[in-house]
């Protein structure tokens, strides 16, 4: 009996590696979709990262370079290009890149100098305009901070091997068919209330922004004014802000992020990543006891210090960061601002999108509470777009072009920044490579692809498409009559702001970039145990604002690397 | 070798068959296990950065990525605080988790009311993906039990895993739960292989269960109970107690384990080899330490273990 | 009747009641989760957040249905067939638990039978083994099954696994140590050679042991994604399948209905396979003895 069973074991064994031998040396898996390769114009195989732009923009971009490329030959004997991709989450190293068929790669959340030894030189792409209709160069598209990455010395020149993709940023979005229809616009006279309310004619105050009559007006300008409304939107029986809980960290944490920059500017920015003796404007000064002080009348004071390598700990004594902090402190400790799953950890950012947009309507809502706000970024139309569809099915003013969202600026900490232009920290290293050691046609198709997506028309479609930016300089004013409200808000945003780009060609900083990158380097021991992040360290730390800040700037000075 | 041979093989042909079956084996260890891992051995003595000029690395060596460890405030702090969350863990699956194994398996082996059901449904959580398990178990702690309890008037503050008052014990839980599988099956199996007549011959001179147990079941099991403890060790350094699947790379300082720590700076890294020396530096230390631990445990159970006999 | 009643007393004790208290409690928080997985399953992807505890309502039966027709993987080759990821789940899981297990098996058995240093040695390396952790080592990994021609391909993916290392090489080792020496000296005086006493006297006895530890791997392989995902990247399996429709953002697959739906898929097929098999299977492994 044993035997008999220990034979067809081994048998079946036996037959299964038989089975995958065969399948091996006839090259099983390697079948073609209907997509068939057509040998009458050379191929290209992009690999691009799957995330939440999705790829219909990848689509659209493929079939306009097949077209303008129908008649260009690449190699010998044959005529027009055929574009083929993948979406896909692999994770590649080099040697898995110089392997793989794929000739492009859209790469997302990684930095492309662990490539750069397999990849082509695009320095010729970058130094040249992409299409006779462009006015600026691809070199010229980019900010000096873009040159500064994507640029390599090799002697005395500057290469390039590999060119900026998505921009990506998080932010606040709020439900403008709501604050329309509730009055939750900041007034301009606060007596008769906080918020114009059903006076639909009462004088908006004037916004971040600090003037009146641009479309910013009755948002609210600084953080006081941002918490006075969801005081009042909480008062009215709504919710104020809403973000998931499983994401929680990344979601807020960008936000903080972003309030920061917004406050002390691309130049204050940069020394966090620089470390070159730029002076902080603005540091917090902490007694003996690394306790922040202040002066008789009340107010943080303040220095100026140089920073460099040796005292770089002192950036993070930067003022923004307290009121950034601070901001989040009473975002996330008052449960009358946020939605109840804002803490669940099974409460995704796709469920979070869906309950703001149904909580409140008529034939989706819960009850007659409705979201008013958003934590999240520009792709989240993208990525609720199947949602807008059911939900079209039932009425079609629930289409997406039937509601109207808007991308809030973010409001000021202090009202003397109100008025000086908004900054944005892009922490989305998104980006675009060919590989190297393709045969001179296949190379020379792909780099015009590559040259192709950075055309002006190409970018412009990309955010057509998406209702987002890319990461490069365009005009996107002949088609703002195609976007959302909500895009051109964002485009509207991006185009009137300063970024900084979460990167330094500091060898210092690349030297600590495990404790210096942006997703760590707000680490503190809070109560004895060590927080990665602000939000759980306040949550779950029991810190507030100002103590997180404390322990924080104790935390990073600490670090056995500033020398 | 003539020496080697006539103690331990019978002849010429018994020497060349156990080289022979051997060779394979052993070649692949060699490629794949030496050959793969001399690099992550290297890679704790190099100091690798980028010249941000470049864009390339650089690489000189150094002691630094072990010293570090200690003679940064920072990272001393991090491998402490992971380390007491890794010897606690270890403490809870010892002193919770291997009894009741055992007792699940005496309560198979005694085939009292439902018990290859209970075997059955023991090892279920192990044929079950543990990315399906996870997300079922996290969906249900966040969702149906609070409701659950609002049915007996008990009252959470918040979701099971997100509160940080029960987030380590409903963590501890789930690894508790999913981990009776293989090692309820190695025991119960191993108590089938006590002689009946043992057994019959006690429960004729009137001992209780629980004397039957101690005395005769658990002696019998030890040897199997011994490889899971000396096995174990290696546990403490590695075992990230699903931090990973619960909780993303959010970092939990109350359940952050050192295995979760080595697995969260390796995905912070995002492929960047710069990051990894003082990973590797780290891995070494542990093994520095581990196995001697092991060879100890292993030396220590062999001595006062008891006697199957 | 009576008689069974005073066994059955006779049998429980403090200790087995408290015990069968547990186990039933397990038992119904298992089976409650995975029955509230599989009434979610039946739910609109869109009424979950509205009733995530109660009954479905309407009884939705088109999320399988849903993901089997619209979910794709699309890899080198273009998209990839259902069939042929289920192809290669099987390919895989069972190839590597196959290859993995003999290997172990033949190892531990000749540490166990051929009381050598050399036999001790390996021994001690499979347990330093089992404790070293390894940081940093799939770059060099993935270099070298390029190197030898084995990446991407499925038979390189049974040649990395041919490995004897981890706690089954323990569990053979002491099987087969615990096979009295007189059965051996038995079929040596019958005139049996090495290779016939292993194939034909031990492995035999091990079948059991052997089958269960085939059971337990098959099992590890048939839920691993991440391996196979990195070195036969163009090959992908149910587990991956699973995996990648799981982050999908794009509606519904992002909706807990549809995600627990394509879990059901990687789930129904190996717990079918166990519920048939599992008296088989589970009753016969063991370290330290020989069963019958």
């Amino acid at each position: 009996m044993k035997k008999s069973l220990f034979k067809r074991i081994v048998g079946f064994g036996l037959a299964c590696i038989a089975a995958i031998s065969m399948a091996a040396c006839s090259g099983f898996g390697n079948e073609d979709d209907s997509e068939k390769d057509d040998p009458t114009k050379t191929t290209l195989n992009i690999f691009t990262y799957k995330a939440g732009y999705g790829d219909e923009w990848l689509n659209r971009l493929e079939d306009a370079f097949e077209k303008a490329y129908a008649n260009v030959s690449f190699e010998e004997g044959k005529t027009g290009v055929q574009v083929k991709h993948t979406s896909d989450m692999l994770q590649f190293n080099a040697a898995q890149v110089q392997k793989s068929e794929y000739d492009i790669f859209f790469f997302e959340n990684e930095h492309y100098y662990k490539y750069i030894d397999v990849l082509e030189d695009l320095s010729d792409i970058v130094n040249s305009k992409a299409s006779a209709d462009d006015s600026l160069t691809v070199l010229e598209k980019l900010d000096a901070q873009q040159i500064d990455y994507y640029g390599a010395k090799v002697g005395n020149e500057t290469h390039y091997y590999a060119l900026p993709s998505y921009f990506g940023n998080y932010g606040i979005i709020y439900n403008k068919d709501l604050f329309e229809k509730e009055g939750y616009y900041l007034a301009a006279d606060k007596s008769n209330g906080a918020i114009i309310g059903n006076d639909k004619n009462a004088k908006k105050s004037s916004g971040p922004d600090g003037k009146e009559g641009t479309p910013d007006d009755g948002l609210p300008a600084t953080y006081e004014e941002f918490f006075t409304l969801c005081d009042e939107i909480f008062n009215a029986n709504d919710t104020p802000v809403c973000w998931p809980g499983k994401y929680r960290q990344h979601h807020l944490g960008n936000l903080m992020d972003n309030l920061v920059s917004d406050y002390e500017g691309v130049e204050q920015m940069r020394i966090n990543y620089d470390f070159d003796g730029t002076i902080a404007e603005d540091l917090v000064v902490l007694d003996a006891n690394g306790k922040v002080t202040k002066d008789s009348k009340g107010n943080i004071v303040t220095e100026k210090k140089e920073i460099y390598s040796s005292n770089g700990y002192d950036v993070a004594r930067q003022i923004g960061k307290l009121y950034a902090m601070q901001f989040i402190e009473k975002l996330i400790t008052n449960d009358n601002y946020y939605n109840r799953d804002a803490f669940t950890d099974s409460f995704s950012h796709t469920d979070n999108q869906e309950l703001f947009l149904m909580e409140g309507t008529e034939d989706f809502g819960t009850d007659n509470t409705s979201i008013a706000m958003l934590i999240d970024g520009p792709w989240w139309q993208e990525e609720s777009a199947g949602v807008f569809t059911e939900m079209e099915k039932v009425d079609p003013k629930y289409a997406r072009t039937n509601r109207n969202f808007g991308w809030m600026p973010l409001p000021k900490a202090t009202a003397d920044k109100v008025g000086k232009g908004n900054v944005y920290s892009d922490y989305l290293n998104a980006f675009v490579c060919v590989k190297g050691g393709l045969s001179e046609g296949v190379k020379k198709a792909a780099k015009e692809f590559v040259k192709f997506s950075c055309t002006d028309a190409m970018l412009r479609d990309f955010t057509v498409t998406t209702g987002a930016p890319k990461a490069y300089k365009y005009d996107m004013s002949s088609d703002m009559n195609k976007l959302s409200s909500f895009s051109k808000d964002v485009i509207n945003y991006v185009a009137n702001s300063k970024i900084i780009y979460k990167y330094s060609s500091s060898n210092f900083y690349n030297a600590n970039i495990a404790n210096l990158q942006y997703d760590v380097v707000y680490s503190a021991r809070v109560n004895g145990s060590l927080y990665r992040n602000v939000v759980d360290g306040i949550k779950e730390g029991g810190a507030t604002g100002t103590s997180y800040f404390e322990s924080f700037n104790d935390y990073f000075k600490k670090y056995s690397f500033w020398k | 070798m003539k020496n080697l041979k006539s103690k331990s093989f019978k002849s010429a042909k018994s020497m060349w068959f156990f080289i022979a079956i051997l060779a394979i084996p052993l070649l692949q260890f060699c490629i794949f296990y030496i050959g793969v891992n001399v690099n992550s051995f290297i890679l704790a003595f190099r100091n690798i950065t980028l010249d941000a000029e470049t864009k390339k690395y650089v690489f000189s060596w150094t002691f630094d990525n072990f010293i570090n460890w200690f003679g940064d405030e920072n990272e001393f702090l991090q491998l402490t605080q992971t380390l007491l969350i890794s010897l606690k863990s270890y403490a809870i699956s010892l002193i919770i988790g291997v009894p009741l194994g055992l007792f699940f398996a005496y309560y198979i082996f005694k085939k009292l009311p439902g018990a290859m059901f209970f075997r059955f449904m023991l090892f279920m959580p192990s044929i079950i993906a543990s990315i399906v398990l996870v997300s079922i178990f996290r969906y249900f702690t966040d969702y149906v039990v609070p409701e659950a309890l609002n049915v007996f008037h008990i009252e959470l503050s918040g979701a099971l895993l997100s509160e940080k008052s029960t987030r380590y014990a409903t963590v501890m839980f789930y690894n508790l739960f999913v981990s009776f599988g293989t090692t309820v099956l190695l025991y119960s199996n191993k108590m089938a292989n006590i002689s009946p007549e043992i057994i019959e011959a006690a429960q004729l001179d009137g001992v209780s269960p629980a004397r039957e147990f101690f005395s005769i079941v658990l002696p019998q099991t030890f040897s199997t109970l011994s490889i899971f403890l000396v096995t174990g060790i290696a546990g403490i350094f590695t075992n990230e107690i699903n931090n990973f699947s619960f909780f993303n790379y959010y970092w939990k300082p109350d359940t952050a384990t050192l295995g979760f720590l080595m697995y969260f700076r390796t995905q912070k890294a995002k492929g960047d080899i710069s990051q990894y020396p003082p990973l590797a530096a780290l891995g070494l230390m542990m093994s520095a330490v581990a196995i001697p631990l092991t060879f100890l445990a292993r030396w220590f159970l062999n001595k006062v273990g008891p006697s199957e006999d | 009747m009576k008689t069974h009643k005073r066994r059955l007393k006779s049998r429980l004790s403090p200790l087995t009641v408290v015990m069968l208290v547990v186990l039933i409690l397990y038992c119904a928080f298992l089976l409650g989760m995975l029955l509230w997985a599989v009434l979610t399953a039946l739910k609109e992807p869109l009424a979950f957040n509205r009733n995530r505890v109660g009954l479905p309502n309407p009884w939705y039966f088109e999320n399988i249905p849903y993901v089997l027709k619209n979910a794709e993987i699309r890899k080198e080759q273009g998209v990839v067939p259902f069939g042929e990821i289920v192809w290669n789940s099987i390919l895989y899981s069972v190839g590597c638990a196959f290859v993995n297990t003999f290997v172990t098996a033949v190892v531990a058995y000749a540490c166990s039978k051929y009381k050598c240093a050399f036999s001790k040695f390996i021994y001690g390396l499979v347990l330093v083994v089992m404790v070293i952790p390894v940081v940093g080592n799939q770059t060099s990994e993935i270099q070298m099954s390029m190197n030898l021609g084995l990446y991407d391909k499925m038979i390189g993916m049974l040649v990395m696994r041919a490995s004897f290392l981890g706690i089954y090489f323990l569990v053979f080792y002491d099987m087969f140590g615990a096979v009295p020496s007189a059965v051996s000296e038995a079929a040596e005086i019958d005139g049996a050679n090495d290779a016939q006493i292993m194939l034909r006297i031990f492995f035999p006895i091990a079948s059991n042991t052997f089958l269960t530890v085939l059971l337990i791997n098959f099992i590890g392989y048939w839920n691993n994604y991440q391996v196979p995902m990195i070195y036969v990247p163009n090959h992908p399996t149910l587990a991956e399948y699973v995996f990648q429709i799981s982050t999908f953002s794009k509606y519904p697959f992002s909706k807990a209905p549809v995600q627990l739906a394509t879990s059901l898929i990687l789930l129904l097929p190996v717990v079918a396979l166990f519920c048939f098999t599992h008296k088989r299977l589970l009753g016969n492994l063991s370290i330290g003895g020989v069963k019958g």
